[in-house]
C-alpha cells in the first residue's frame, strides 16, 4: 500500500522567487494496483515520480509504502521503489548484462541470485537476442525493456514508470503496454506516468489527474470525471490547459 | 562507514566504459605514448638535418667595391663558405647580406657594417656566420699586435672563470629535465584526469544515466568515491605513460647523439633511486587533480561545458609548474603545502637526487589533505539536489532585459560577472592611472569603477538599492565592538602573513608604506586616511557586501557565502604576501554583513581597519615596532581571545534583536 500524503516542494525560479511544483499532494495506492498518473506539461507529475524514487526531497509531507516512510531513510528506502526516467537512463558501453549485474550488486543482490534473476527477466522481457550487445546501439524498444529490467532486478515493492514509451512506434509501444500490463505481481505498487490517456485506460483500472501541483482527483475515469463535472477526459483537459492560460 | 563493495562496483563499472571508449584511450595513452616523442624526435632529426643543409648551402654575399680587396674579410667569407659578389648596395633578390665599410675609431684597423633582412632567418644565421669568422680573426690581430709589442696575451683577459659543474653533464640535464617534467606531467594528470571527469559527472547527467544511478541504494558518498578513484586511476596512468615515454624519449635522443658523434649533448637517465618518490607524488597528486576537476564538471550541465569549465584548472596546474623554476623557489615553508608547485619542486628534487623522506611525506600529506578537502565538498555537492537539477542557461534578451521589473537584488550569475568585471577595470585601468598620479588614480578607481560602478550596475539591472546594499541602520554597540575588532584584526592577520611568507609580506608592505609617504607630502596624513581608508572602505564594501553578498544570500550556505567572499576579496587586493591578511579581513567583514543584516558596522570597521595601517606607517608612536616585536606573541594570544569574544557579543546582541 502507498500512501502520500500532503507532498510539498519548492523551486527556486533563480530570480530570487519560487515555483510551486507540489502544492499539498495527496493519493494512495493499494497493493498489487496500478495508478495512472496524468497531467499536463509542468503539472508536477515527474517531480512526484522523482520524490517517491528519492532522487528530491520534499519541503513537507510523507510517503509510506506498505508503513515504511520512505523520505526518512532514502538510503535503505531505494531498495523498495524501482524507477524508470522517461530517458531509460542506460550506459551506452555496457551491456544489457553488465547493466543488470551492475544493479543487482548495487541493490545487494548476491553473484548467483544475480544471475538468475537477470536470467529471469532476459527471458521473460524478450531480451536473449540482444543481450550482450552495448546498450548505445540498441533501439528505442530495446533501451526501453532494458530500463524495465533494470527496474525491476531488485524485485521492488513499488515501481515507478515515467513515460515509458516515449519515442517508441506504434508496434514496439503495444509490445510494451502488454509488458508492463504483467508487471503487477508479487502485490507490488506500480505507478505509471504518460501523456497518453488511451495508454492510461489500457493498463491502469484507476487515475490520478495532477494539475498545479494538486491532485483534481484519484479514482476510477468515470469517478474522476464526476468530481470534476466533465463528460470525458480530453474535455477536461482541454478546460484545464484554458485556465492555465 | 563508506561500503566498499559498492565502491569497487563504481569503480568497475566506470573503468568497463573508459576502456571500450577508444577516443578516450586513444587521447589519454596514445599521445604520450607516441605523438610526444615522435614529435620531439621529428623535431631534433629536423634540426640536425637542417644544420647540415645551410653548411652545405652555397650563400651569396655583398660586398662594396671598396672592401674587393680587404684581407680579413675575405679569409672570414671564405672560412664561412660564402660566395662573394661585389655590388654597391644591398640587394636582397641576390643576395643574403651585403657589407659596407664603416669608419674606423679608436685606432681600429677596419669597421664592417652588414645590411641584411632581419625578417630573414636564413640571412640572419649567414650574419652569425660571417659574425664568428670576423671575431676569430680579431682575435687572432689582437694577438698579432700584443706580440708586436712584446706583451703578454693575459693582458687583454687578467681575469679568466671557468665553471665546474660537480654532477657532470647528467646533472645539467637532470636540472633542465626537472624544469620541463614536471609541467608536462601536470598537463598530462590534467588531461587524463579532466577528459575522465567530463565523462564521469557531466557525461552521465547528459545521458541521463546519473538519475538511475542515484536512486539506487548506493550511497552518495560510494558513488563519489568509485568515480573519485576510477579518475584518479586513470590521470595516473596517463602521467606515468607520460614519464615513461618522456624517459623513452630522453634515451633514444641520447642514442641519435652519440651515433652522430655528440657524445656529452644528452645524457638523461631516470634515477632508480628516485622511482618509489615520484609515483608516491604522481598517484597524491593526480588525486588532487582528480578531485579538482571532478568537482568542476560536477557543476557543468554537459560535456563541452565541463571541457571549458575544466581550462582555468589547466591553467592553475601549469602556472605553479612555471613559478617552480624561478630562482629561489624552494621546497620549505609555505611551498611544502602549495598544491602543484609542491609537485613540481619535489620532482625537480627527486630527479637531482636531492629529496628526502620527509620532504616527499610532507608534499605527499599536504597534497592529500587538500584531496580531502575537496572531496568532502564533492560529498556534500552529489549528496544536494543542484547536481539533478542545475540552473537552466539564462538567454540573454535586450528587450526582455530592458523591460525586467523591479527587483531587491541580484542574481548570482550578475553579481560574479560584476565582481570579475570590476576586478579586470580595476586591474586594467585602475593601475596604470595609479602609477600616473597615485592620488587622483586610486580616487578615481576607488570611486569610480568600485562604489558608483557597483551603484550603476545596480540601477541598471533594476535592483532596488536599499534592500540590495542592506541600508539598514545597526545598533550603535556594534560600532563601538568594531572599534575593538580592527586592532586584534590587524594583529591576526599579519601573524597569518608571517606564518606564510616569513618575511617575504615585508616588500608589499615597504611599496605600500612608500606611496603612503608619497601622498602624505601632497595631501597631508587627513587625506591619507580619507583616500588610504575611508574611500576603500566605502566602495569596497558597496561592492563586496552590498552588491555581491546580495547575489549570494540564499543561494550558498552561510558558510560558503564567508569563504567566497573573503577570497575575492583576497584576490581582488592582487597580492599574494597580503592573501592571507585580506581573505581573514573579507571573511570577517562578510560574517557582519551577514549577521547585522546592514552594511554599516563592516564598512566602519573597514575603515577603522584600514585607518589603523595608514596612521602606524605615516606616523608610528615612538619605539612602536620594537614594542610590537618584543610582545609578538602576547598580542597574539590577546587578540585570539578578545575577537572571537567580540563576535561572541555581536552574535548576543543580534539575537537579542530578533527575540
Amino acid at each position: 500500500m502507498l500512501e502520500v500524503r500532503d507532498l510539498r516542494k519548492h523551486f527556486s525560479d533563480g530570480r530570487g522567487g519560487e515555483v510551486k511544483a507540489l502544492d499539498g499532494l495527496s493519493f494512495s495506492a493499494a497493493a498489487g494496483e496500478a495508478l495512472g498518473v496524468l497531467g499536463m506539461n509542468g503539472a508536477g507529475k515527474s517531480t512526484c515520480l522523482k520524490i517517491l524514487a528519492t532522487l528530491l526531497r520534499p519541503d513537507a509531507g510523507t510517503v509510506l509504502l506498505d508503513g515504511v516512510d520512505l523520505l526518512a531513510k532514502p538510503e535503505e528506502t531505494r531498495r523498495l521503489v524501482g524507477y524508470l526516467s522517461c530517458s531509460t537512463g542506460l550506459h551506452r558501453r555496457l551491456t544489457p548484462r553488465e547493466t543488470l549485474e551492475f544493479f543487482a550488486g548495487l541493490y545487494g543482490l548476491e553473484e548467483g541470485e544475480a544471475k538468475r534473476r537477470a536470467d529471469e527477466l532476459i527471458a521473460r522481457l524478450g531480451m536473449s537476442e540482444f543481450i550482450d550487445r552495448p546498450c548505445g546501439g540498441l533501439s528505442t524498444g530495446q533501451k526501453q525493456k532494458v530500463g524495465i529490467a533494470r527496474a525491476l532486478i531488485h524485485r521492488p515493492r513499488l515501481l515507478i514508470l515515467d513515460e515509458a514509451t516515449s519515442g517508441l512506434d506504434v508496434v514496439a509501444r503495444q509490445s510494451l503496454l502488454h509488458l508492463v500490463a504483467g508487471l503487477r505481481e508479487e502485490g507490488r505498487v506500480m505507478l505509471y506516468c504518460s501523456h497518453h490517456l488511451e495508454e492510461i485506460e489500457a493498463i491502469c483500472p484507476r487515475l490520478m489527474i495532477i494539475h498545479q501541483g494538486r491532485s483534481l482527483g484519484c479514482g476510477t475515469a468515470a469517478e474522476v470525471l464526476a468530481e470534476n463535472q466533465a463528460d470525458s477526459l480530453p474535455t477536461l483537459f482541454s478546460r484545464l490547459a484554458g485556465s492555465q492560460a | 562507514m563508506i561500503d566498499w563493495k559498492q565502491v569497487w562496483l563504481v569503480w568497475r563499472k566506470e573503468a568497463r566504459e573508459v576502456f571500450r571508449d577508444r577516443r578516450t584511450l586513444m587521447v589519454m595513452f596514445l599521445l604520450p605514448a607516441l605523438l610526444y616523442p615522435g614529435l620531439l624526435l621529428l623535431t631534433a632529426e629536423m634540426g640536425q638535418a637542417q644544420q647540415q643543409r645551410l653548411q652545405t648551402l652555397v650563400q651569396t654575399v655583398g660586398i662594396a667595391p671598396a672592401l674587393e680587396q680587404d684581407v680579413n674579410l675575405r679569409k672570414a667569407m671564405k672560412n664561412a663558405s660564402l660566395t662573394v659578389l661585389v655590388e654597391k648596395k644591398f640587394d636582397p633578390k641576390t643576395m643574403k647580406l651585403w657589407v659596407g665599410p664603416l669608419t674606423p675609431v679608436n685606432g681600429e684597423t677596419s669597421a664592417y657594417g652588414i645590411s641584411f633582412d632581419n625578417g630573414d632567418g636564413q640571412a640572419r644565421h649567414v650574419v652569425s656566420t660571417l659574425r664568428d669568422e670576423l671575431d676569430k680573426c680579431a682575435a687572432e690581430l689582437r694577438l698579432a699586435a700584443l706580440d708586436k709589442a712584446g706583451l703578454a696575451h693575459g693582458i687583454l683577459q687578467p681575469l679568466r672563470v671557468m665553471e665546474f659543474g660537480t654532477g657532470g653533464k647528467e646533472k645539467d640535464t637532470r636540472f633542465l629535465a626537472g624544469r620541463a617534467l614536471p609541467a608536462l606531467m601536470l598537463l598530462m594528470l590534467v588531461v587524463g584526469c579532466g577528459l575522465m571527469a567530463q565523462d564521469c559527472a557531466a557525461g552521465e547527467r547528459e545521458r541521463g544515466t546519473l538519475e538511475t544511478l542515484l536512486c539506487s541504494p548506493a550511497g552518495r558518498l560510494e558513488i563519489v568515491c568509485g568515480k573519485f578513484l576510477m579518475v584518479a586511476s586513470m590521470g595516473v596512468m596517463s602521467g606515468l605513460a607520460n614519464l615513461a615515454s618522456m624517459t623513452l624519449t630522453m634515451s633514444q635522443l641520447k642514442v641519435s647523439a652519440v651515433a652522430s658523434g655528440q657524445t656529452e649533448a644528452i645524457n638523461f637517465t631516470l634515477p632508480w633511486e628516485a622511482l618509489p618518490g615520484l609515483l608516491l607524488a604522481t598517484v597524491c597528486t593526480a588525486s588532487l587533480v582528480a578531485a579538482a576537476a571532478l568537482l568542476l564538471a560536477s557543476f557543468a550541465r554537459s560535456v563541452t561545458e565541463a571541457g571549458h569549465m575544466l581550462l582555468p584548472l589547466t591553467l592553475a596546474a601549469c602556472l605553479p609548474a612555471l613559478a617552480s623554476s624561478l630562482p629561489g623557489i624552494n621546497l620549505e615553508g609555505a611551498m611544502v603545502t602549495l598544491p602543484f608547485i609542491n609537485f613540481c619542486l619535489l620532482v625537480q628534487k627527486l630527479l637531482l637526487g636531492d629529496a628526502t623522506v620527509s620532504q616527499v611525506i610532507a608534499v605527499c600529506s599536504a597534497t592529500l589533505c587538500w584531496t580531502a578537502v575537496l572531496l568532502v565538498l564533492l560529498a556534500k555537492l552529489w549528496s544536494g539536489e543542484t547536481l539533478l537539477a542545475p540552473p537552466e542557461a539564462k538567454i540573454f534578451n535586450l528587450k526582455s532585459w530592458a523591460n525586467r521589473a523591479w527587483r531587491e537584488r541580484l542574481d548570482l550569475d550578475e553579481g560574479l560577472l560584476l565582481i570579475f568585471g570590476a576586478g579586470i577595470i580595476f586591474f586594467q585601468l585602475g593601475t596604470p592611472l595609479q602609477s600616473a598620479d597615485l592620488v587622483w588614480g586610486l580616487a578615481v578607481s576607488q570611486w569610480g569603477f568600485l562604489g558608483l560602478g557597483s551603484l550603476l550596475y545596480l540601477r541598471l539591472h533594476r535592483v532596488r538599492l536599499a534592500p540590495a546594499l542592506n541600508l539598514v541602520k545597526p545598533k550603535w554597540p556594534l560600532y563601538l565592538i568594531c572599534l575593538l575588532i580592527a586592532p586584534t584584526l590587524q594583529i591576526i592577520g599579519g601573524a597569518a602573513t608571517s606564518a606564510l611568507f616569513g618575511d617575504g609580506g615585508g616588500e608589499a608592505s615597504k611599496l605600500i608604506h612608500e606611496a603612503m609617504m608619497a601622498a602624505q607630502g601632497r595631501i597631508g596624513l587627513a587625506g591619507c586616511i580619507f583616500l588610504f581608508a575611508i574611500t576603500p572602505a566605502i566602495c569596497e564594501e558597496l561592492l563586496f557586501r552590498g552588491a555581491l553578498l546580495s547575489s549570494m544570500k540564499g543561494r550558498m550556505s552561510v558558510p560558503t557565502i564567508i569563504f567566497v567572499q573573503g577570497l575575492l576579496f583576497g584576490l581582488m587586493h592582487m597580492s599574494i604576501s597580503r592573501f592571507p591578511g585580506t581573505f581573514i579581513a573579507g571573511c570577517v567583514f562578510a560574517w557582519l554583513a551577514l549577521r547585522t543584516r546592514s552594511i554599516f558596522p563592516g564598512m566602519f570597521l573597514h575603515a577603522v581597519f584600514n585607518s589603523l595601517a595608514v596612521v602606524l606607517t605615516l606616523c608610528p608612536p615612538p619605539n612602536f615596532e620594537a614594542y610590537v616585536k618584543a610582545h609578538e606573541w602576547q598580542l597574539l594570544v590577546a587578540s585570539l581571545v578578545i575577537f572571537p569574544f567580540c563576535l561572541w557579543v555581536i552574535d548576543k546582541i543580534e539575537k537579542k534583536e530578533a527575540g
